[in-house]
């Protein structure tokens, strides 16, 4: 077994450059799960995201049809989100396979569950699998069906993790799905305000994006936020859509050309200027001030007080968190941090940028990849950061002194940002977690760890 | 409603059970999946990922390689991580995708060994059945191509069918590994944990003595005797009194002496009644417990996993729909106690019944993986003594 290959960012911009590196990947962690360790397995990705998903729409329930294999992770995704109630799963028998009859065999299920119920769900999404993809199943039919005889709304949920790479992903599509049965009522001109689009989770109502655009008379709206269709139906009437991650850009397309919604780039980033300059694009396309200045001085102010006061504290970022983990390197640096490892999944020319200017001012961080073989490495590494910050770096780095920020999404405003500097703060702040203090074994206990033959 | 499922999630898959028997064999598994079917081993099928990288490499099938043929592609990548990776052996893990498109696994394992040097074998799994299917047909794939007659005896008892999807971790397996070596076993191995790896399986054919400690492993055993004669045991103790039974028993066996392979409680007499859902080794060796020393009168198992009918007694009863167990409970008399996953439980028709949890990771996965206790041998008397309170006999 080799070691762990760590690559200082000129080489790795060489190797760019060059051509040299087959590195191909989403960005990220494409089902917005964030909870799964399975990408770092090589290329593995966890998917179990998707059923979520496809249930922010409000008052839907979600029919999942697939090898029972498939649905496990989703189930267990939903019951931690407590979403499990509105899920249910069809299974598919290799005779269904064979014999072809999935689509009927659905479509007899759905109607005799929807006949049955007292009262009906107005949206049916239905989550298929690669399984679907491969054989081109056609499930049209079954949505006009719902349409013309329960006039109840109908979305298909593709977790296709064979389309991870191609150029239309699966989380685009999850996201296009999100926002693919919405029917603005007519109303004479836009309402005032913007959707968010493209994040897990939702914005903090204190934060300076409410707060500014509230005081221009602009209302925020999140599809997580709507529990009713209705409320769901509103998203339409929205003047302006922020594009939070790239993958709601296609949904975002779709939705100007569909109900004609412009939208604007406005990336999750923990870079204070690029979310400075993403205001100053707000403030042009709404044609409305959006004083964040004092916004942007007191994350600087934050950023300076935790760089100062942990001076020389090492720290280790992963994809996990940030789509683009040198980008995220790469501005924490800025800020003072000391960023010494970055576990990522994938590079591209679009890195570039961030790897030159590594390459410039710390040549000595070690950037690994998660997804090679040679991660095996770890399995025996000791070493430590002070700080690791999402779930890659936790996983790979698990020396006793190293405390571990679990974070949720990286933030696209400047509270956001904010809190997650406190955070980072706050962490290297505590003691790192002693060890249990040895006492009476407990004679029913435990150990999952793994026997380890020697690797080599 | 029948084939709709909404409590019960879906139940760990055969390409889980397939890993989980390979993790810790010394081999390179690689699942033949688009990715997320090994997020859905990793993460909640198998609590040893959580300890650190293991050799275990996820093939990403894509769009682009299903469409143009990805045999040759995903031998290069496998010959690459291999040589990053290395191992024994190359174990390729069906999943449904290779099921769809009919992946030939023994002329991609005859090119893998032309690639890499090292034996390859080709699991059918296909994502359409429970783990203990793929637990089955991985033992039987190991046994086909690494037994040896030849081979030296790097284990003189075998302990099969023991993975953390049956709720195997590190000290329960040593527990009964410590407990063979009482009954006179010199080196008692278990496949897939704790080092029990290749050598083991090639000299199988010299094994003393097979104990299958869940239903994946019956066959084998059942095999291994009709093969080598080989004497074997069904299951495992739970409490003081199973413990001194099977450690007679085993005793025997290892000595050459003639012994019943299962567990025979006797006949049904008064007593409390209890329903135990679950794996049915797992469910046959608490049964034994509660029949032969906590006083109980009836003790059925439901599962829905593989029921073995050998080992089935006339009210077991095998469970397919989400609705079974509710209607198996309203068909039978009141049940005292009910004792299974904690998951299972919003399936029954009373929510009041007294019900005792016995996580399976299986089912619950990791919700609850930490939570479960190890009661091998006497530990299990006091454990269910205590939950169980006043139906337990003095």
């Amino acid at each position: 077994m080799k070691d762990s290959v760590c690559y200082p960012a000129g080489l790795l911009r060489r190797m760019v450059e060059e051509g040299k590196l087959d590195q191909p990947g989403p960005h990220g962690h494409a089902c917005g799960c964030r909870d799964c360790l399975s990408f770092l397995s090589a290329t593995s990705r966890g998917n179990g995201g998707f059923p979520n998903g496809g249930l922010n729409i409000p008052e839907s329930i979600q029919f999942f049809v697939g090898p029972p294999a498939c649905g496990r992770h989703g189930d267990f995704n939903l019951l931690a989100n407590g979403r499990s109630g509105r899920f249910y799963r069809i299974r598919l028998t290799e005779a269904d396979l064979v014999n072809g009859v999935g689509p009927e065999k659905v479509e007899r299920r759905i109607c005799a569950f929807l006949d049955a119920m007292e009262e009906r769900p107005k949206v049916v999404s239905l989550c298929i699998t690669c399984v679907d993809a491969l054989l081109h199943t056609n499930y049209a039919r079954l949505g006009r069906r719902l349409e013309e005889r329960y006039h109840i709304r109908f979305a298909l949920v593709r977790m296709f993790p064979i389309l991870e790479e191609s150029a239309h992903t699966h989380a685009q599509m999850l996201l296009e799905t999100q926002y693919s049965v919405l029917r603005p009522a007519q109303r004479p001109g836009r309402r005032r305000a913007v959707n968010l689009l493209g994040s897990i989770s939702t914005c903090s109502h204190a934060s300076e994006l409410y707060r500014t655009l509230g005081a221009a008379g602009i209302a925020v709206q999140h599809i997580l936020e709507c529990r009713t269709l209705e409320e769901y139906d509103a998203l339409g009437d929205a003047c302006l859509n922020l594009v939070l991650v790239p993958n709601a850009l296609p949904a975002a397309r779709m939705l100007e050309q569909k109900w004609g919604i412009p939208y604007l780039s406005f990336f999750q980033t923990c870079d204070p200027d690029q979310i400075r300059n993403n205001y100053r694009a707000l403030e042009e396309a709404l044609g409305c001030a959006l004083p964040v200045e004092q916004d942007w001085e007191a994350v600087w102010e934050t950023a300076r007080a935790v760089a100062r006061r942990h001076a020389g504290k090492t720290i280790a970022v992963g994809a996990a968190f940030d789509y683009e983990p040198f980008k995220l390197a790469m501005d924490l640096s800025r800020m003072g941090l000391q960023v010494q490892k970055v576990f990522a999944n994938s590079v591209g020319a679009s890195d570039l940028p961030y790897l030159r200017w590594l390459e410039e001012h710390r040549p000595e961080m070690e950037l690994y990849f998660g997804s090679e073989p040679e991660s095996l490495g770890f399995a025996y590494c000791t070493e430590g950061v002070d700080l690791t910050i999402g779930l890659e770096a936790s996983f790979f780095l698990r020396c006793p002194s190293t405390r571990r920020l679990a974070t949720g999404e990286e933030p696209f405003e400047f509270l956001g940002l904010r809190t997650f500097l406190e955070q980072i703060g706050q962490a290297l702040e505590q003691e790192p977690a002693a060890p249990a203090p040895a006492g009476e074994p407990d004679p029913y206990g435990r150990d999952w760890s793994i026997y380890r033959k020697e690797l080599r | 409603m029948k084939g709709i499922f909404h409590r019960l999630p879906s139940l760990a898959s055969d390409y889980s059970g397939a890993c989980g028997v390979l993790l810790e064999m010394g081999g390179l598994t690689v699942l033949c999946d688009a990715s997320g079917c090994a997020g859905s081993f990793l993460v909640l099928d198998d609590p040893r990922w959580h300890s650190g990288p293991q050799r275990f490499y996820c093939a990403a099938l894509r769009e682009r390689d299903i469409v143009l043929g990805f045999d040759q592609k995903l031998a290069g990548k496998i010959e690459k991580t291999y040589q990053v990776m290395g191992g024994d052996f190359v174990a390729l893990v069906g999943t449904p995708v290779p099921t769809i498109v009919a992946t030939d696994y023994r002329g991609l394992c005859r090119a893998l060994e032309r690639r890499t040097g090292a034996p390859a074998i080709g699991i059918g799994t296909t994502g359409l059945e429970w783990y203990d299917a793929g637990q089955r047909k991985t033992y039987e794939m190991l046994l086909e191509r690494f037994q040896n007659s030849s081979a030296p005896a790097a284990a003189d008892v075998h302990v099969i069918g023991a993975t953390p999807l049956d709720m195997w971790d590190q000290n329960q397996t040593r527990d009964l590994l410590d407990l063979l070596r009482t009954c006179g076993a010199e080196r008692p191995a278990a496949w897939g944990m704790l080092g029990g790896g290749l050598p083991e399986i090639a000299g199988i054919s010299r094994s003393r003595l097979n104990v299958a400690v869940s239903v994946s492993a019956l066959p084998i055993v059942r095999g291994l005797r009709e093969r080598f004669g080989t004497p074997y045991l069904i299951g495992y103790p739970i409490g003081e009194k199973a413990e001194r039974a099977w450690s007679a028993r085993a005793a025997a066996l290892l000595r050459g002496e003639g012994a019943q392979p299962l567990f025979s409680p006797g006949p049904a007499r008064p007593g409390p009644r209890a329903l135990i859902l679950g794996e049915q080794v797992a469910a046959e060796s608490l049964r034994t417990l509660l029949l032969g020393e906590l006083g109980f009168g009836q003790v059925d198992v439901a599962t829905y996993f593989t029921l073995d009918c050998q080992l089935a007694r006339p009210e077991d009863r095998k469970l397919v729909e989400e609705d079974d167990l509710a209607q198996l409970i309203r068909e039978r008399e009141p049940y005292d106690v009910i004792l299974g996953d904690p998951l299972l439980r919003g399936l029954l028709p009373d929510p009041a019944v007294r019900y005792v949890e016995l996580p399976h990771t299986a089912i619950s996965s990791r919700a609850f993986w930490n939570r479960s206790p190890n009661c091998l041998g006497e530990k299990g008397s006091r454990w269910f003594r205590e939950k169980l309170g006043d139906l337990a006999a003095k």
